[in-house]
């Protein structure tokens, strides 16, 4: 622990890329990766990537867990899923049935969480694919809505939006794990060592609040995205 | 009157014509014949006594005219007597008139030649005469301001049109003409005297006058000298006196030239050594050990973990840093550059104009100074070109070399950076006459370049020493971790560099990352006789981390040079991966593995139906390897393994997620083989796995859910 104390200083933030087969989950975490955009598809087990990144001035670390779209049985993915902070959960427009996916996605997501407000992100991407496009910009925000999440669109290829959403979500992210941090520290504060228990309590009351809180938040956010896409 | 025609067309014979007209008329009327021959007989004796009385009368005049003839043939002797007087006279007038004539063309030439002389004697006043004004004006204006300047000038120009005056032969040997030359020479000399005498006092006072300039104006701070602007500037009024003395006393010229040499070697001496100090002063930290551990294999280092290069102020800094000392070299090399071309505008050098065409064309501008210039064809002007710069910065290549030692002891990535910017500079001044600049560019690269390649050496060591030093046989090993910040650096050095030393950067790396790999693989299977390694998971552990962190961080860097082994480490990681994940599925279901995988062999030559009767294959067999995996025994591996798993990517928590992934697969693959041989050859056994795959996911799921959020 000691030799790893000087990563520690630096904030890492953990992103998931979810979302069917062949939405470009990939391409768009190698267009933030590196700037490229790789056409050839290689459907993808599971890989880590890792960068340093600057977030408004402050510098801290990306780990983006780029995961495969198509298993046989989702459960495999609980596992990665107890690892992530920020989940971006990708569909393609020109795929209705990889829309259609999403929810399962989200579904399992929350499930695997028992948590409502961990950060996540729709993202529809092939933007640059206008002619062979499938789902319209009104239903997917209309589902982004029902989530109360944001809706983002974009293009790996183009590399549209791709900084956006990676930006956005470790905003999230790291907006998420402050509220948590100074939850942790009134609650500590309030409750003493010995109320390990209640504190937790204290907690889970604290995000049960603090959830509507989000929920404002997460709407402010998305007239902000709005913005942006529009 | 019929007849009158005819005697119209014959008038030449009118007499005949009147006799016959006398005939006709005498034919025609006879009767007047006798008239006829009375009137010729009255004409006859008319006629006849006018004869006798003519001659009667001619003979008295005759006389008369004889008379007269006689008296004017005495008249005419008496002419000729008095010609013949006057002939003798105009003979002896005519001599006279030749005389005067004579003489009188002797007169004109005369004159003519005493005007031609006094026009020679005037010109020769003139060449000989001076107005003692201008001479004053040599012994006496100031030289100090731009109006004693131009005075000076034209006085001197004044000097050297008298000097130029070329005498024939007669006139040179003339005791007037040689005592004015010398008069001239005394004039011009003194001049000269003074003159050098003068700017001598200038170029010290200027040359130290740009040295208090430099240490004023903070350009060291910029890692810049300040040039030499005023000096320039007010040396360049004497550009006309200096071609002057270059006509009249090349001698001198050169004098100057050596003063000027000596005077400004002095402020660049000076200006040189302050930079260098400064940038070398700036470039030697006193943590420099620390921070060279980020980017630079060492063998010392302890442990398998470095901290990631901090971002914070500090290195930053340092990385400008890092082109401090090329700054310095490129903005010494300008001013080489820029001197050079100076000294060849103020003093004329290899140049053909003279100085009356200067003065009669105006002055002309200095050239442009930063650009090099095309190079002279003229072999001794090259030489005299070296050896004054080399008077000028006596002793620049030195201080130069001894920088640059210094600073490539502690920073390695200096130099590089120092060498590519050394290469661009020789390749700007290729073919121009910056010799002297090439000439101190080639040395410095030369030596660059042997440190640049003793560096890569030392670094090949380094890394080779790892391997045996390294204590830590996991994780990613610090050679792997320093590489990409050490590309990082490089290339920051390099910048837009496509010099000789980009080529040998990428042989560098190339050397770097063959022995880097080497290294890792020699150290991972080192750590196979590790004894608390009995699975041999260690190598596999040790490459995929390491090739991970390699592939991760070098494609980041973006240097296409690298792609071959961003490739390869991304294969190398795959294969590893792959192995580790099917070793440790083999150690919780080896036995069943084993079975099965003989099954699918047998089916290459065997009908499904037929398994069964394989000894090795058969009901009991299948039964007895069932039997040894009951689902108790299986989830409670899995569950071990889960927790060895965590143990072994506890540095890298993506990498945990990718492998246990792999792992869950790996699960779900055989699970569903065994499945499906079980239906394909042992229908009839009515034997199943002891466990489901619903168990296998439900224990996933509950593994899951039990991890500690990290």
């Amino acid at each position: 622990m000691v030799k790893r104390g000087g990563r520690a200083e630096l904030a890492c933030h953990k992103l998931i890329m979810v979302g069917s087969g062949a939405v470009g989950k990939s391409a768009l975490t190698l267009q933030y990766m590196y700037g490229e955009f790789v056409e050839e598809y290689d459907p993808t087990k599971a890989d880590s990537y890792r960068k340093k990144v600057v977030l408004d001035g402050e510098e801290c670390q990306v780990d983006i867990l780029d995961t495969a779209g198509q298993e046989e049985y989702s459960a495999i993915r609980d596992n990665y899923y107890r690892s992530g902070e920020g989940f971006l959960c990708c569909f393609s427009l020109t795929d209705a049935a990889s829309f259609a996916e999403t929810a399962e996605f989200r579904d399992q997501i929350l499930r695997v969480l028992g948590d409502n407000n961990t950060p996540f992100l729709l993202i529809g991407n092939k933007s640059d694919c206008v002619d062979s496009r499938q789902v319209s910009y009104e239903e997917a925000r209309a589902q982004a809505e029902a989530w109360q999440c944001a809706y983002v669109e974009t293009s790996a290829k183009t590399a549209e939006n791709v900084n956006v959403v990676f930006d956005q979500m470790m905003r999230m992210v790291r907006e998420r794990k402050r509220t948590a941090r100074d939850r942790r520290g009134e609650a500590g504060a309030a409750g003493g060592a010995g109320g390990h228990a209640s504190a937790a309590d204290d907690g889970s009351k604290n995000a049960a609040g603090g959830r509507r809180d989000d929920q404002g938040k997460s709407r402010g956010q998305k007239k902000g995205f709005k913005c942006v896409i529009l | 009157m019929e007849r009158s025609p005819l005697t119209e067309e014959a008038p030449a014979f009118s007499e005949l014509t009147i006799l016959e007209s006398y005939a006709e008329a005498y034919s025609k009327d006879f009767s007047e014949a006798q008239a006829i021959d009375a009137r010729l007989v009255t004409d006859l004796a008319q006629s006849e006594a006018e004869n006798v009385r003519a001659i009667m009368e001619a003979n008295d005049q005759v006389e008369a005219i004889i008379t007269q003839l006689e008296s004017a043939i005495r008249e005419l002797d008496s002419i000729e007597a008095w010609s013949e007087t006057f002939k003798g006279q105009l003979k002896v007038i005519g001599d006279d008139v030749q005389l005067i004539q004579s003489q009188n063309k002797a007169m004109h030439v005369q004159t003519r030649n005493q005007k031609a002389l006094m026009h020679e004697v005037d010109e020769l006043l003139a060449a000989l005469s001076i107005p003692e004004t201008s001479l004053s004006m040599l012994r006496e204006e100031s030289l100090s301001t731009d109006q004693g300047i131009v005075k000076a000038e034209e006085a001197a120009a004044r000097l050297l049109r008298r000097l130029n005056n070329t005498f024939d032969d007669g006139t040179r040997d003339m005791y007037v003409v040689n005592e004015r030359v010398e008069y001239f020479q005394l004039h011009a000399n003194n001049f000269a005297v003074r003159l050098v005498d003068f700017l001598k006092i200038s170029f010290t006072f200027q040359a130290d006058t740009c040295i208090s300039e430099y240490n004023k104006s903070g350009a060291v701070a910029s890692f810049a000298l300040n040039g030499h602007r005023s000096l320039e500037e007010s040396l360049s009024r004497y550009r006309g006196l200096m071609l002057w003395m270059k006509e009249i006393d090349p001698r001198r010229h050169n004098e100057l030239l050596d003063l000027y040499a000596q005077a400004v070697n002095v402020a660049y001496k000076q200006e040189t050594k302050e930079l260098l100090d400064f940038v070398v002063g700036v470039l030697m930290p006193k943590k420099q050990q620390h921070e060279d551990t980020e980017h630079l294999f060492t063998s010392t280092t302890k442990g398998g973990y470095l901290p990631p290069t901090p971002t914070s102020g500090g290195p930053m800094r340092k990385y400008d840093l890092a082109g401090a000392l090329a700054k310095a070299v490129q903005n010494i090399i300008s001013a080489v550059v820029r001197e050079q071309n100076f000294v060849t505008d103020l003093f004329h050098l290899g140049t053909s104009y003279g100085y009356m065409g200067w003065i009669r064309n105006g002055h002309k501008t200095v050239g442009k100074l930063d650009r090099p210039r095309e190079q002279t064809k003229d072999v001794k002007l090259k030489k005299r070109m070296m050896g004054i710069m080399d008077d000028l910065f006596k002793g620049l290549l030195v201080d130069l070399m001894a920088s640059v030692e210094q600073v490539a002891r502690v920073s390695s990535i200096v130099s590089i950076a120092l060498l590519a910017t050394v290469e661009d500079l020789l390749q700007q001044l290729d073919n121009s006459n910056q010799q002297y600049a090439i000439l101190m560019l080639t040395n410095l690269q030369k030596r660059l370049a042997n440190l640049y390649d003793r560096f890569i050496e030392e670094q090949l060591r380094a890394i080779e020493e790892t391997k045996v030093t390294a204590k830590k046989r996991t994780g990613v090993l610090p050679f792997i971790r320093v590489f990409p910040n050490f590309v990082r650096r490089m290339e920051n050095a390099l910048e837009g560099c496509n010099t000789a030393v980009r080529k040998a950067t990428d042989d560098a790396y190339a050397k770097l990352v063959q022995k880097m790999f080497e290294a890792s693989e020699a150290i991972a299977r080192e750590s196979e006789v590790h004894a608390d390694d009995k699975e041999q998971l260690n190598k596999h552990i040790l490459t995929v981390e390491n090739m991970h962190h390699f592939h991760l961080e070098v494609r980041a860097c973006k240097v296409p040079s690298l792609d071959p082994f961003i490739k390869m480490s991304k294969a190398s990681y795959d294969l590893h991966l792959t192995t580790y994940i099917k070793m440790n599925a083999r150690r919780a279901i080896g036995k069943m593995l084993e079975f099965f995988d003989g099954v699918d062999v047998l089916l290459k030559t065997t009908a499904p139906q037929e398994i069964g009767f394989h000894v090795s294959y058969n009901k009991a067999q299948l039964k007895k390897v069932i039997g040894q995996y009951p689902w108790k025994e299986v989830k409670r591996s899995i569950e071990a393994l889960y927790k060895k798993v965590n143990k072994h990517f506890s540095d890298e928590d993506g990498l945990l997620q990718v492998v246990w992934h792999g792992i869950q697969e790996e699960f779900i693959r055989d699970h569903g083989r065994f499945t499906d041989l079980l239906q394909r050859c042992y229908s009839d056994t009515g034997l199943t796995l002891e466990f489901s795959i619903n168990d296998l996911l439900d224990t996933f799921s509950e593994l899951a859910k039990n991890s500690r959020r990290r």
